[in-house]
C-alpha cells in the first residue's frame, strides 16, 4: 500500500484505535481488579507505555512482519474485531436497541466498516478527525458530576494485595491495547516529520489524562463495594447527571460511544488491510468482502452472554503478548538478521 | 460583377437565406469587387460602416498596412472560417479578386449593466456581478486584479455549436498539477458534447464525482469572489455569454465563506462564519433528530417538554416521518414557487404559503405544531449557506437522513452521518480534499473554518485550499 501520513494523523489514530470500544468499561474491570490502589496502577501502567512507545520509536524500522508473524497479527485482530463488534451489540441491546434485530445493527455497523475499508487509506486515517469534538463533548459533561465526587475514596492507598498489584497492572495495561498500530503505522509517517521524544510525551500525556480522568471520576463517584454491580460506570454517571434541557444524557453518549467504536473497529480492519496487502500497490476488494462477511457471521454466532463474559474476563491477557512480547521477538529476530522493514 | 452575384447567392445560401444574414457587394478602392458580410442581429451597422470607411481611406492612399485597425485583420479567404466568424458575430469583408478576407471585431450583442447578482447579495463590499458578456467580466476582473501573471486562456467546445470557455489563473499561486488536470478535462470535453448548453455540463465534465450531492465547483457571479479565489491559487473558468464564474478546487468550507466576512469586523466576520457552519449540521440533522426522539427516544426530552410534545402528537393520525415530509415537502413548494413567480408575488406567496396554509395545517389536525417549528428552522437553517448550489444539495440531504431516523431512531442519524463522512474524506476537487484542513488534519488550518484573522496579520487568512497542492 502506498500512502503517507504525519505523525498527528498518526497519534490520532492511535488515540482513536486505543480508547474505543472500552472506554465507558475499563475503568470498573480495572477498579474491580486492581482495588484500593487500582488508580496508582493505571499511572504506573501509562508509564510503562511510554517508555514502550521509546522503545518502539528506536527499534520501528525493525518490525518486518513475516509470513508466520503477518497471519498471527491478522488472526488475532480478527478476533478482536469479532469480539468487539459483539460486546457493542450486547451494549446496544442492554441500553438502547433491546427491540432491533442484532444483524440489522451488526450490518450496518459492518457496512460502514466495509466502506471505510474499500476507500482510499486517507480516509481510514482521516476518519477519527469527526470524533476529536466528542472528546471535548464527553470530558465536559462529565465534569458536571464534579459536586457528587468524593476525594477521600482515592485513599487509603497501599492496601491491595500483590494478585491484586499483578491484575491490576494487566488490566492498567489492556487500556492501552492497540499499540502495536503504532508499529504496523510508523512507517508510514513522512520521512521530513521528524519524530521527537517530546511528541510522544505529549501523546502519552494526553490519552493519559484523558483516560486517567475517565477513571478517577468512576474511583470517586461509586462506592467501591458498588463498583462490581455496574458494567457501563462512565454511563451510568452520565444518566444520573442533571441538566435543564436534556433527561437522558446517556442516550447521547452511547450514540458518541457507538460512532467511536465503529471508527476504532475501522482502524483496526485498515491494520488487518495494511498488514495483508503491504506488498501490493493497489488493494481489491473481494478479500474486504470475506473478511467483513466472516466478521459478520462470527459476531452472530457468538452473540451472547458467555462470549461477552468471556471478553471481560480475559481481555487483559491480550496486551502483552501481541503488544509487548511478539514485536519484542520481531524486532529481536530482524534486527539479528538486519532486516529493515521495507515501505 | 456576374461573379459577384453568385458569390452572394453562394454566401446567402450557406447561411440558409436567414433574413437576419446580410451579404452586401460594396466598392473598395483597391479591389473593385467586395462582400460585406454580417448578421445584422449581431453588428452595430453604425460601427461597422466606420470601419469600411477607415480602411477605404487606407486603402485610397495606398498604404502598406491598409487593413490595419485596432478592431480588423486580414486573413485569406476560406468559407468555413468565415461561417465561423459571422456566427460568432464577427463582420467579414470579402475581397473577390485577391481572395482575401478581413475581419472586423466588433460583435455589438446585447447584455445589460453589471448589477448585483440577486442570489449573492452582501451587506458592505463592491455591488458589482457579472453579465452575459465575456469581455465584460473579464474587465471585473482586471480591474480589481492589476497584475500581469493573471492569465486567461480559452478553449472552445463542442462540436456543433462552438462555444469558447476561457479559465484564468494567478501564475505565481496556481498549481501547475491542477492546472494539467484541468485542462485535461477541458480537453476531454472538447469534442464529446454538441455545444455548451447549460453550465451542468461544464459541473459534469470537470467534477471529480459528478454523482456526489455536494457540489465540488464553486459557481459565482461576484468579481470581487474570484478575485478572492484566485488569489488562493485557485482556478476560474467562464462559459461564452454566461455570467456565471467557475471556481476550481474548492472546499466544503469555501462554500461558507463570504466577502462579508472580510469586510466586517474580525469577531462579527468569525461569528457570522460559525453561525454558518452551524446551520450546516441543523439543516442536515435537525428534522432527522425530531423524528428520531418523537419515534424512539422520548425519555431524553426533560419531562414537562416530553409531556406536551406527546399531547401534541397523540391527535396527528400520522408517523412523525410522514408529518414532516408533509411540511417540508410544502416549503418544497413554497420555495419553487417563489423562484417561478413574479418579484411582485413572491411576498404574496410568502405569506399564503408560510402563514396561511401552516396554520390550516395545524388546525386541521395534519402536522403539530413542533414540526412546523423544526421544518422552519431547518428551512432558515439551509439558506444560510451563501451559495445556492450548497443549499440545494443541504435539502436535499436532509431527506436519507429523516429515513434513517424513522427506522432506527439515533442509531440510523449515526450510521448516516458515518457514511456521510466517509463520503466527504472521499471527496476531491480536482483530486484536492473536498474537507481539508479537516482531510488531511492540519490542526493549525482547523481554526480556520470558524475564525478570519486580521487582515494586519500575515497569513491568518482562511485559505480553503493550500497553494502547494496538497492531494489526496
Amino acid at each position: 500500500m502506498n500512502f503517507t501520513i504525519t505523525k498527528v494523523q498518526l497519534f490520532v489514530m492511535l488515540f482513536f484505535r486505543t480508547t474505543g470500544i472500552i472506554f465507558i468499561a475499563y475503568s470498573e474491570a480495572l477498579l474491580n481488579a486492581g482495588g484500593r490502589d487500582a488508580w496508582i496502577m493505571f499511572f504506573i501502567a501509562a508509564a510503562f507505555v511510554f517508555l514502550q512507545l521509546c522503545v518502539y520509536e528506536k527499534c520501528y524500522k525493525y518490525f518486518e512482519l513475516g509470513k508466520i508473524t503477518r497471519w498471527i497479527y491478522i488472526f488475532s485482530w480478527v478476533i478482536l474485531l469479532i469480539l468487539s463488534l459483539v460486546y457493542i451489540q450486547y451494549t446496544l441491546n442492554i441500553w438502547v436497541l433491546g427491540n432491533t434485530p442484532n444483524y440489522v445493527t451488526l450490518l450496518l455497523m459492518l457496512l460502514v466498516s466495509y466502506y471505510i475499508s474499500v476507500s482510499r487509506p486517507s480516509t481510514a486515517v482521516n476518519m477519527p478527525v469527526f470524533i476529536i469534538p466528542f472528546v471535548f463533548v464527553f470530558v465536559f459533561f462529565l465534569l458536571f458530576a464534579v459536586p457528587e465526587l468524593r476525594v477521600s475514596q482515592l485513599f487509603p492507598i497501599g492496601k491491595s494485595s500483590g494478585h491484586e498489584w499483578i491484575m491490576g497492572m494487566l488490566y492498567g495495561l489492556a487500556s492501552f491495547t492497540g499499540l502495536e498500530g503504532y508499529l504496523v503505522l510508523r512507517k508510514y509517517v513522512l520521512t521530513e516529520d521528524k519524530m521527537r521524544f517530546k511528541d510522544i510525551l505529549i501523546y502519552q500525556t494526553i490519552i493519559t489524562v484523558f483516560s486517567g480522568f475517565l477513571m478517577l471520576v468512576v474511583k470517586m463517584y461509586f462506592a467501591p463495594a458498588s463498583l462490581p454491580y455496574i458494567t457501563e460506570p462512565t454511563l451510568y454517571i452520565l444518566k444520573s447527571i442533571e441538566v435543564t434541557f436534556v433527561k437522558r444524557l446517556d442516550i447521547f453518549f452511547l450514540y458518541m460511544w457507538l460512532g467511536w467504536s465503529i471508527i476504532s473497529l475501522s482502524l483496526i480492519v485498515f491494520n488487518i488491510r495494511i498488514v495483508y496487502f503491504q506488498k501490493e500497490r493497489k488493494h481489491k476488494k473481494i478479500p474486504m468482502v470475506v473478511l467483513h462477511l466472516l466478521i459478520f457471521f462470527s459476531s452472530i454466532a457468538f452473540l451472547n452472554i458467555r462470549s461477552v463474559e468471556f471478553l471481560r474476563a480475559h481481555f487483559q491477557y491480550i496486551y502483552i503478548p501481541f503488544t509487548v512480547i511478539l514485536p519484542a521477538f520481531i524486532i529481536w529476530k530482524n534486527k539479528r538478521r538486519e532486516t529493515k522493514c521495507a515501505k | 460583377m456576374l461573379q459577384l452575384e453568385s458569390m452572394v447567392e453562394k454566401l446567402k445560401a450557406t447561411f440558409y437565406n436567414s433574413v437576419d444574414f446580410i451579404a452586401r457587394e460594396i466598392s473598395f478602392p483597391k479591389d473593385q469587387y467586395a462582400i460585406l458580410c454580417y448578421y445584422s442581429s449581431m453588428a452595430n451597422k453604425k460601427d461597422v460602416q466606420d470601419i469600411v470607411n477607415v480602411l477605404k481611406v487606407q486603402t485610397t492612399f495606398n498604404e502598406k498596412d491598409w487593413d490595419a485597425t485596432t478592431a480588423s485583420q486580414k486573413e485569406a479567404y476560406n468559407l468555413e472560417t468565415l461561417v465561423e466568424y459571422v456566427c460568432q458575430g464577427y463582420t467579414v469583408l470579402l475581397l473577390l479578386n485577391s481572395q482575401q478576407m478581413v475581419r472586423f471585431t466588433m460583435p455589438n450583442l446585447p447584455h445589460r449593466s453589471p448589477d448585483e447578482p440577486t442570489n449573492e447579495a452582501i451587506l458592505r463590499g463592491a455591488h458589482e456581478g457579472f453579465i452575459e458578456d465575456t469581455d465584460v467580466n473579464l474587465g471585473l476582473i482586471r480591474k480589481r486584479m492589476r497584475v500581469p501573471d493573471l492569465i486567461v486562456k480559452k478553449v472552445t467546445v463542442g462540436t456543433d455549436n462552438k462555444a469558447d470557455v476561457y479559465y484564468m489563473y494567478l501564475a505565481r499561486f496556481a498549481n501547475q498539477e491542477n492546472l494539467t488536470d484541468l485542462e485535461r478535462r477541458l480537453n476531454n470535453m472538447k469534442d464529446k458534447i454538441d455545444g455548451l448548453y447549460a453550465s451542468g455540463q461544464l459541473n459534469d465534465f470537470i467534477e471529480d464525482n459528478p454523482m456526489s450531492p455536494f457540489p465540488q465547483i464553486m459557481n459565482t457571479e461576484r468579481p470581487d469572489r474570484v478575485f478572492a479565489n484566485l488569489t488562493e491559487g485557485k482556478i476560474v473558468m467562464m462559459a461564452d455569454f454566461s455570467p456565471t464564474a467557475y471556481i476550481t478546487p474548492v472546499t466544503l468550507f469555501s462554500f461558507y465563506q463570504s466577502p462579508d466576512d472580510f469586510n466586517s469586523r474580525v469577531i462579527v466576520g468569525s461569528f457570522y462564519r460559525m453561525v454558518r457552519v452551524f446551520s450546516f449540521i441543523t439543516a442536515i440533522f435537525l428534522p432527522a433528530f425530531y423524528i428520531a426522539i418523537v419515534s424512539f427516544h422520548y425519555e431524553v426530552l426533560p419531562i414537562e417538554l416530553s409531556k406536551k410534545l406527546k399531547l401534541d402528537i397523540s391527535e396527528i393520525p400520522y408517523r412523525p416521518i410522514f408529518e414532516a415530509l408533509i411540511v417540508e415537502i410544502i416549503i418544497e413548494l413554497i420555495r419553487e414557487a417563489s423562484v417561478r413567480l413574479p418579484q411582485a408575488l413572491v411576498q404574496t406567496i410568502g405569506i399564503v404559503g408560510g402563514l396561511v396554509v401552516g396554520d390550516v395545517i395545524i388546525n386541521a389536525g395534519l402536522v403539530s405544531n413542533m414540526v412546523v417549528i423544526v421544518v422552519a428552522l431547518t428551512a432558515i437553517s439551509s439558506y444560510v449557506a451563501p451559495s445556492v448550489e450548497l443549499n440545494t444539495s443541504v435539502r436535499v440531504l436532509r431527506f436519507p437522513f429523516m429515513f434513517a431516523a424513522a427506522l432506527l431512531g439515533f442509531f440510523g442519524i449515526l450510521i448516516g452521518a458515518l457514511i456521510l463522512g466517509v463520503h466527504l474524506c472521499n471527496l476531491g476537487s480536482l483530486k484536492s480534499p473536498y474537507i481539508y484542513p479537516l482531510v488531511p488534519f492540519d490542526p493549525k488550518k482547523t481554526k480556520q473554518i470558524l475564525f478570519r484573522g486580521k487582515h494586519t496579520t500575515s497569513g491568518t487568512q482562511p485559505s480553503s485550499f493550500d497553494p502547494r497542492g496538497k492531494k489526496l
